[in-house]
Order: structure tokens, then C-alpha cells, then sequence
């Protein structure tokens, strides 16, 4: 009796040990998935990103599950349905095109929020990007699910979005919930990540990115973000050579000619060609901005030059101070310069590409025909194209900004049959030059 | 065979000791950074969670490279975690498992929460403690903004101070002055009117707009929940307390709550305002919407009650010509008793969690202490923010009179506009207490003012009062 009792003491002996252990080793959030992982260990993507997951980490994309039956309805309608991409902006927005084909969707993915890489580049922000353009772009289908039951609700602006992407591969029934599966990536922060209907899964996806260090919770540095100093430069060496400065820190000098938007158009004259060169420079929404970025103020600007497939080449993540500013801070040289533009005939304007983004203006034009934008949904309704033609019957093609004279829309009315001198920057669109007006004042008719 | 057994048992016992206090079942002591003998600590790493956005993380780096020129051996990992309640639930679920950070952005609401840990540091213990190195003097202490500063001892023990004010805001109100000029309308100053004629009342002004201008909501608010608490505020009913029992912390289901609810109802029944989550979105859309619907028709607001901080949201976009559609005024938000003045203060406080090593925190403090004592650092990020600064100091800065002096109506000036009329009204903030329960508290009667105002017309007195009772209910149940 004795032998056994010993024999107990001693099993429990060791049942405390494992139990303390155990309870002290730290437990995964959730159990390891069956599902088979062999076709996501290594994923070569798009910008040198070689991302190499370990397939032993749960897959909690796919812990949560997606009815998928009624997708042929309009999610800005009923807070569900199949969507096919027209754009991806980032890593947590893409543009959709709805179920019935009649309406782009802007769509913010919730409870995710992945570092920038458009307006401003921040570590981690193109990698994000990337893999949400891949798992998008090769996806057999996309549903999109609102987080409230039966309608779509919008984000903070009141402009996007919110919603779930769930997609499917090739081949496969699985419905994967894209939001999650970044998270559980380490790709994105949180952002109201517990307080939704997958609150508890996208919650447990956020926690295990962060405890197994992947990407942005690695303490490693990100491949696609430039680490270096500044490069010192002359606008003409950038623009001439946009893809070797895409994704660099660039520094240089130039004049604001004009604002567009949150941006501005700047440019330097080179003495060894006798021409100027210009480049869009994206501001943001920094609330100092507005005291730097003045037309006619020559400016020491540094930002992440980026020739970016949706937005064209420019140079964004600018920083404003008025308290002792950095090297990288942008700084005022010189204010009231006086812009003159480059006067310029038909030929320079489709011949020369490296007048893009100057200021120029050309004489005597007459307009042939007017092309209005119409689509309602579209910020830029109103906005005109003008065909013109030169006195040598040569075309020119003026594209306006939304005009206004005394807040009524200025109309094609305004333009039709008019001779005129007209001043602007020289812009591209589907590979083809154009003048861009920005006010009515730079249209000077003549007849 | 007895020896071995013994010594299998006794190894067993010796083993789960130690397993026991390796894994963290003893908690971090806040108490060990109470040390006489603190010196500049070497080669430690203090995490910080914040909500910052590209723009102010900008700032903090910027700052925390200023810092290492002082502590080189200092590394400051600063991580945006997404919303506040983000960092909130972040730093719970990290408490658990003690992986907390040094630092953390925070309200009082969460820091009732962390209070249970035990691992939130007095603050007290490193603002007097004598070396210099450390502690605060007496003119850094007093060139915090008091109303700021005492929130950090409203944790029912005054002799603790959990927190310290980051950067503040508080609420104002935008009115489409333009409009209000044309129409020879008064900025209201007050919420309910005495008399027909009351020109200067909330009440008398959106229903004179609705006249007007018929298809506009005139009144957008943006914060349901500061709404009801503000007007509890103002008006001294109750709304909640610090107490033992939790039935007895929850006191606004009261019949002189309802009163100002009614008359919010008759406002939204009559289409004179709306809400946040009624409206699906910041109000700040609607103010400055100048879009035309489906029927042509430009619906808008013309008074929009919303965070100072967030000013340029409630700027329209410039015409291309670079003119406005509109000017921007800016006022302090209505009262209901002139004498007894009350505007919420919100915006983010930052508390210390304790690290297992010591001079983490240590460490954490001196980042702390950099940040919220340096004017210039409180200047770039109120400049970059819409954020007020928690310090006098900044405000003999030229740089930031500068920015003061900048004050307009356009997107150049309107941060700048709104800090102006946050600090006019210093002497009005109120906080409300924290406890364990008092973000249940705010969620709830936030959806209670929305439930109650957009019930269906016609919805019995009954049945509007059980609204009230179910948010009493679910703040108790919550907490039990």
C-alpha cells in the first residue's frame, strides 16, 4: 500500500510540475489551424519584398466565417456584396467597383490601420500596400460586408467606406477576411479593432503579430523604406531620372508657381540648358503647411520622391516647423519671387516632356471644342477639356480646374469660339500633354 | 526507492516555486521606483503607445532625437496603436501578461481600468524626488495649467498622481459666419430661450435658420456623450459618482436629465439638428459640404459643435481661385447658466505602467519629464495638431505668438483661431470623475441621448423613460 502511495505522490509530484509548467509557458491565442498552410509559406511580391511566413502561426484569416450566399447585391445599397477592384490605394483602401457595376466604392478597411506609403512613406507602409494589392489583384472573388447589419456606413470624412474584404482564391471555397489576415501579418495597427462583430478573432490576429514580432513589430527595418540621409539634388536631376530617386529622400531648391489642392507645382531654372524644370510637390494635411507652401516663395523642400502608379511622380512626407527646424524641415529661401512663365508654342507643348510641371504660357489659341465632366460622383464635375488650335492649326489641349466667377461655375459658355492666351503647368494624362488652368484668371480672352 | 521519491517531491516543490515567480505571477511593484538613489539609467529601451498620426509622429521623432543628445543610451520606441480605446485595450490585454509598455497615451476612464493591476507608477514619486536629474521644481509644477494638472489626482487618493496632461482640447463651437452676417443672426450664447424673441439662444438661432435656409439641419454635434455629460454639467444635474457599491456609482437616470432631452427631441423632430452617429459621420462633413445631393440640393449645416483639435476639419476646401466658400467663426459652446460656465476637457493624458526593471522606468520618467517641460516641444505639436498646450510657458514662445497671431478663418489660421478660444475658457473645464465603470457610463448615456432624441414620434412618455432605465441597467450589469 505503502509502494503505492509513494508511486501517487510521485505522479502528482510530476502532474504539478507539468501543470505549473504549463500554465506558465506562454499559450498562442489561439489554438494552430489544421488547415493546410504549405501555399503561403513564401510569398514573392510585387517591390522586392520577399515575405516569408511561418506556417506555423494560426491562420486567423479564415477563423471567422463569411456567408457568401446573396453576394449579387450592391454594398453601398445593402451593406454586402461582390466587388471587383478598380483601384489600390494603400494598404488599408482600395477603390471597388460595386455589384451592378454602376458606382466606385472608396472603400477603408476595418479595424486595420497600415502605415502610410502614398502621401506620406512611413516604415512598413509599402510593404503593407503591396500585400494587399497582391491578395487583391489575385483573388477569384471579393465581397465586401459592413460591420452593421443591412446598410454600408461611412468613415470619419463622411467621403469612404467601412467594411470587411473577404476574398477567395483560385480554386478554392475558403472565404478569407483580408482585414484580419493583415493584421494577423503584422502589417497594420489596430484601430477600433475589438469593437466590431470580429472584434474577438481580429483582436487575437493583432495580439499574435505582435508577440511573434512580424514585420512591423519585428524591430527590423523595413526593405522598401529608404533609411539614408537626404539626397541633395536639382530638380532637373530628379525629374530626369524619376525612377532611380523613387523611394529616396530628396532635397533641393525651386519656386511655388502654383497650388493645387493640398499640393504645389515648384521649379528651378537650369543655366546649362536654359530651361525650367518642375515637380509636384504633395503637402498633405499638415495643419503648417499652408504658411510655407505660397505661390511665389522660393523653397527648401525634402521628401520621398515616389513614382507612384496612381498619383504619377512626386515628392511627399513633407515637415513643417517654426521652432528650430531641421535639415529636413521645409524652409523659406526667399519670399515674393517673381514668376515669369515660359512663353511656348504648340510644338514644345507635345514634343517636350521635360516641361512637365512647368509653368508656361502659350498665345493664340482658339478653342474648337469643349468637353465637360459630367459624373456626379466625380470631384471633378465641371472641370473642362478645351481642343484648341494654334494659329499653324497645330492642336493644344487645355484641361481646367472647377472654374468659378462671383461662386457661380464658370461653363463651357465661357469658352466656345474663343481666341485666347492661356497660363499654366504642363500636365500629362494617358501619355499625352496638356495646359492646366487653375483659375479663370489665367485664361486671358482675347476676342 | 523513499529517498528518491523525497527528493522527486521535493525538486517537484522547489521547480513550481520557481517556475511560479519566473512567469510573472508576481506582479511588478510601482512602489520600487520610489529609489533615493536614482541615477540616469544606461542602455534601456521605454516603449511608448500613442494614437499620433504621421503628421505628430513626425514631431515626437523629431523630439525623442533631441532627447538622445542628452541620453544617448536611452533608446525611445514610440509606437502608434491605433484610436485611443486601441491603446487601451492593448495595454489591458498586455497588463495580463506583463508586456506593458513604459508609457501610455491615456484618459482617466482607462486609468481606473489599469488602477487594478497595480502596476500604474505614482507619478508623485519621481515629480519630488530631490535630485534634480528627476524630480520637478516648484516653477515646472506651476507652469502646467492647474485644471490640467489636477486631473492626474482625480483617482480618489489626492495624494497619488497617476497622470499627466500630454495635450488638451476641448469642444467649440463653428458657425458659418458668412451666413450669420447676411442674415443678421446672433451667435448663441446660451442653449434653451426665455422668450419668444430670445435672439441670442441656441433655440431662437436654428430655428430662425430652418426658416431660411429649409432643406439645412442647422445644428450638427459632433459627441453625443459629451453633450450629456456638458449639459449635466452645466445645469449640476446628476450624472455619476466614485462610489463602493456600483449601483450607487450610476446617477443619471433622472427626471431633470429627461427635461433637456425633451428638448433636444423637439429640436431633432423639427429637423433643426443632428448628431454624430445620426448623421453616419463627423458633422464637420455637413458644415462644410458644398456637394449638391441627387436633387440638386446642397444640404448643410450652419453651427457645428465639435473637438477644438479639429479646426481644419471645419474649414471648407479653398475655391481653386484660392478664395473661401465661407468664413469660419469660431465661439465657445451655448451654457445654460451664464454663472456656471462648464466646456469639457478632453485630449490625451500620458501614465507610467510599471517594468519589471526599475530603471525602465526610470528612464520612462525622464522622456516624460523632457517632453511635458519643453515649450517648444508643447509649441510644434499644438502648431501641428490643433492640440492646446498643457504649459504656460509656450505661450511666451515668438514663435508660438506668432502662430496665435496668424488667427483667421482659412486653413492657414483656423488651428490657431480655435487654440485662441480654448484657452479663453480655461477657467470653464470640468472632468468627470474615473472609476472602474465611467466609459460605460459615457458609451451609455451617448447612446442614450441618440435613442431618445431619434425615437419615433408619437413614442409614449413610458417608453422614453425605460430608456433611461435600460442604460442605468446595462452600466450596472457591466460592472457587476
Amino acid at each position: 500500500m505503502k509502494y503505492y502511495l509513494k508511486i501517487l505522490s510521485l505522479i502528482l509530484a510530476l502532474l504539478t510540475v507539468i501543470a505549473v509548467f504549463a500554465s506558465c509557458v506562454k499559450k498562442p491565442a489561439a489554438d494552430v489551424t489544421t488547415e493546410a498552410v504549405t501555399d503561403r509559406q513564401t510569398e514573392q511580391v510585387d517591390g522586392n519584398w520577399e515575405y516569408e511566413r511561418d506556417p506555423s502561426l494560426p491562420d486567423y484569416a479564415t477563423r471567422v466565417n463569411f456567408n457568401a450566399a446573396d453576394l449579387d447585391s450592391d454594398f453601398n445599397a445593402t451593406g454586402r456584396g461582390r466587388v471587383t477592384v478598380e483601384l489600390c490605394i494603400d494598404g488599408d483602401t482600395a477603390h471597388f467597383w460595386n455589384n451592378s457595376k454602376t458606382e466606385i466604392l472608396k472603400i477603408r478597411f476595418l479595424a486595420i490601420d497600415t502605415p502610410e506609403s502614398t502621401g506620406k512613406v512611413e516604415p512598413w507602409g509599402k510593404p503593407a500596400s503591396v500585400y494587399t494589392k497582391t491578395k487583391l489583384n489575385n483573388a477569384a472573388e471579393i465581397a465586401l460586408e459592413s460591420d452593421t447589419e443591412g446598410e454600408a456606413n461611412f468613415d470619419s470624412t463622411g467621403d469612404r467606406y467601412l467594411a470587411w474584404v473577404w476574398y477567395r482564391n483560385e480554386g478554392s471555397n475558403v472565404w478569407r477576411n483580408l482585414n484580419i489576415e493583415i493584421l494577423s501579418e503584422g502589417l497594420a495597427m489596430g484601430k477600433s479593432t475589438s469593437s466590431n462583430r470580429y472584434g474577438t478573432v481580429a483582436t487575437e490576429a493583432l495580439t499574435s503579430a505582435r508577440s511573434n514580432r512580424l514585420n512591423l513589430y519585428s524591430g527590423k527595418k523595413d526593405p522598401l523604406f529608404y533609411y539614408g540621409e537626404s539626397v541633395d539634388l536639382s530638380i532637373k536631376s530628379l525629374v530626369l531620372n524619376k525612377e532611380s530617386y523613387s523611394g529616396i529622400k530628396v532635397r533641393f531648391e525651386g519656386v511655388v508657381t502654383k497650388k493645387s489642392g493640398e499640393g504645389i507645382y515648384v521649379q528651378s531654372f537650369d543655366e546649362d540648358t536654359q530651361q525650367y524644370y518642375g515637380v509636384y510637390v504633395y503637402g498633405g494635411y499638415a495643419s503648417l503647411a499652408p504658411k510655407f507652401l505660397v505661390v511665389g516663395y522660393k523653397l527648401q523642400i525634402a521628401g520621398t520622391a515616389d513614382n507612384n502608379e496612381n498619383f504619377g511622380f512626386q515628392v511627399s512626407g513633407l515637415s513643417f516647423s517654426l521652432i528650430n527646424p531641421s535639415d529636413d524641415d521645409v524652409k523659406i529661401i526667399e519670399k515674393d519671387v517673381k514668376i515669369e512663365p515660359t512663353v511656348i508654342g504648340a510644338d514644345q507643348l507635345n514634343n517636350d516632356p521635360t516641361l512637365e510641371n512647368t509653368l508656361v504660357k502659350i498665345e493664340n489659341i482658339t478653342v474648337k471644342s469643349v468637353y465637360t465632366t459630367t459624373n456626379e460622383t466625380s470631384s471633378s464635375k465641371g472641370a473642362m477639356t478645351l481642343t484648341c488650335s494654334d494659329a499653324n492649326q497645330k492642336t493644344v489641349v487645355v484641361r481646367t480646374a472647377v472654374l468659378t466667377s462671383n461662386g457661380e461655375t464658370v461653363t463651357e459658355d465661357y469658352f466656345r469660339n474663343k481666341k485666347m492666351n492661356v497660363t499654366g503647368i504642363i500636365e500629362y494624362y494617358e501619355g499625352s500633354a496638356q495646359l492646366k488652368l487653375f483659375t479663370l484668371s489665367d485664361a486671358e480672352i482675347l476676342n | 526507492m523513499r529517498k528518491i521519491t523525497a527528493i522527486l517531491i521535493l525538486a517537484a516543490t522547489i521547480l513550481s516555486c520557481l517556475l511560479l515567480s519566473a512567469c510573472g505571477a508576481k506582479p511588478d511593484d510601482p512602489g520600487k521606483t520610489d529609489d533615493p538613489a536614482r541615477t540616469v539609467p544606461e542602455n534601456v529601451e521605454v516603449v511608448f503607445y500613442h494614437t499620433m498620426g504621421a503628421n505628430l509622429r513626425a514631431v515626437l521623432t523629431k523630439y525623442i532625437a533631441e532627447f538622445n543628445k542628452k541620453y544617448p543610451t536611452i533608446t525611445i520606441t514610440e509606437q502608434s496603436v491605433g484610436g485611443y480605446d486601441d491603446v487601451r485595450n492593448q495595454v489591458i490585454t498586455e497588463l495580463q501578461a506583463g508586456k506593458q509598455p513604459a508609457i501610455a497615451y491615456c484618459y482617466p476612464d482607462h486609468v481606473a481600468t489599469y488602477l487594478r493591476s497595480k502596476k500604474v507608477v505614482d507619478l508623485n514619486t519621481y515629480i519630488n524626488d530631490k535630485n534634480p536629474e528627476f524630480g520637478l521644481t516648484e516653477a515646472q509644477m506651476n507652469d502646467f495649467i492647474s485644471g490640467y494638472y489636477a486631473e492626474g489626482k482625480s483617482f480618489g487618493d489626492e495624494s497619488k498622481m497617476y497622470t499627466l496632461p500630454f495635450s488638451k482640447s476641448t469642444e467649440v463651437m463653428y458657425y458659418n459666419k458668412t451666413f450669420f452676417d447676411a442674415n443678421g443672426l446672433s451667435v448663441p450664447d446660451h442653449w434653451f430661450a426665455n422668450g419668444e424673441n430670445d435672439a441670442t439662444s441656441m433655440e431662437y438661432v436654428i430655428k430662425k435658420i430652418k426658416e431660411i435656409d429649409k432643406t439645412s439641419i442647422p445644428l450638427g454635434y459632433d459627441s453625443e456623450a459629451n453633450w450629456f455629460i456638458t449639459m449635466t454639467e452645466q445645469l449640476k444635474t446628476p450624472y455619476t459618482q466614485a462610489a463602493e457599491k456600483v449601483e450607487d456609482r450610476f446617477l443619471f437616470n433622472d427626471d431633470k436629465n429627461a427635461e433637456f432631452l425633451n428638448k433636444f427631441r423637439g429640436w431633432f423632430l423639427n429637423g433643426y439638428m443632428t448628431t454624430q452617429a445620426i448623421y453616419g459621420a463627423y458633422t464637420s462633413g455637413l458644415f462644410t459640404n458644398t456637394k449638391p445631393n441627387d436633387d440638386g440640393i446642397v444640404i448643410h449645416s450652419y453651427i457645428s459643435i465639435g473637438s477644438s483639435a479639429g479646426a481644419t476639419y471645419q474649414c471648407p476646401s479653398a475655391n481653386d481661385d484660392g478664395t473661401y466658400p465661407f468664413e469660419v467663426g469660431i465661439a465657445q459652446i451655448p451654457q445654460a447658466d451664464t454663472s456656471n460656465k462648464k466646456v469639457i476637457s478632453q485630449g490625451p493624458s500620458i501614465c507610467m505602467l510599471a517594468q519589471k526593471d526599475s530603471k525602465v522606468n526610470d528612464a520612462a520618467w525622464l522622456f516624460i519629464k523632457y517632453l511635458l517641460t519643453s515649450p517648444e516641444f508643447q509649441a510644434e505639436f499644438s502648431m501641428t495638431s490643433g492640440y492646446v498646450p498643457v504649459i504656460r510657458s509656450t505661450f511666451e514662445l515668438d514663435a508660438y505668438k506668432e502662430f496665435l497671431a496668424g488667427a483667421n478663418y482659412t486653413k492657414d489660421g483656423i488651428a490657431a483661431l480655435s487654440a485662441k478660444i480654448c484657452m479663453e475658457q480655461e477657467s470653464n473645464y470640468f472632468t468627470s470623475p474615473a472609476f472602474v465603470g465611467s466609459s460605460d457610463a459615457r458609451d451609455k448615456v451617448g447612446e442614450l441621448l441618440v435613442a431618445y432624441i431619434s425615437a419615433p414620434e408619437g413614442t409614449s412618455a413610458a417608453d422614453l423613460k425605460k430608456l433611461f432605465e435600460d442604460a442605468y441597467n446595462r452600466c450596472v450589469s457591466l460592472n457587476k
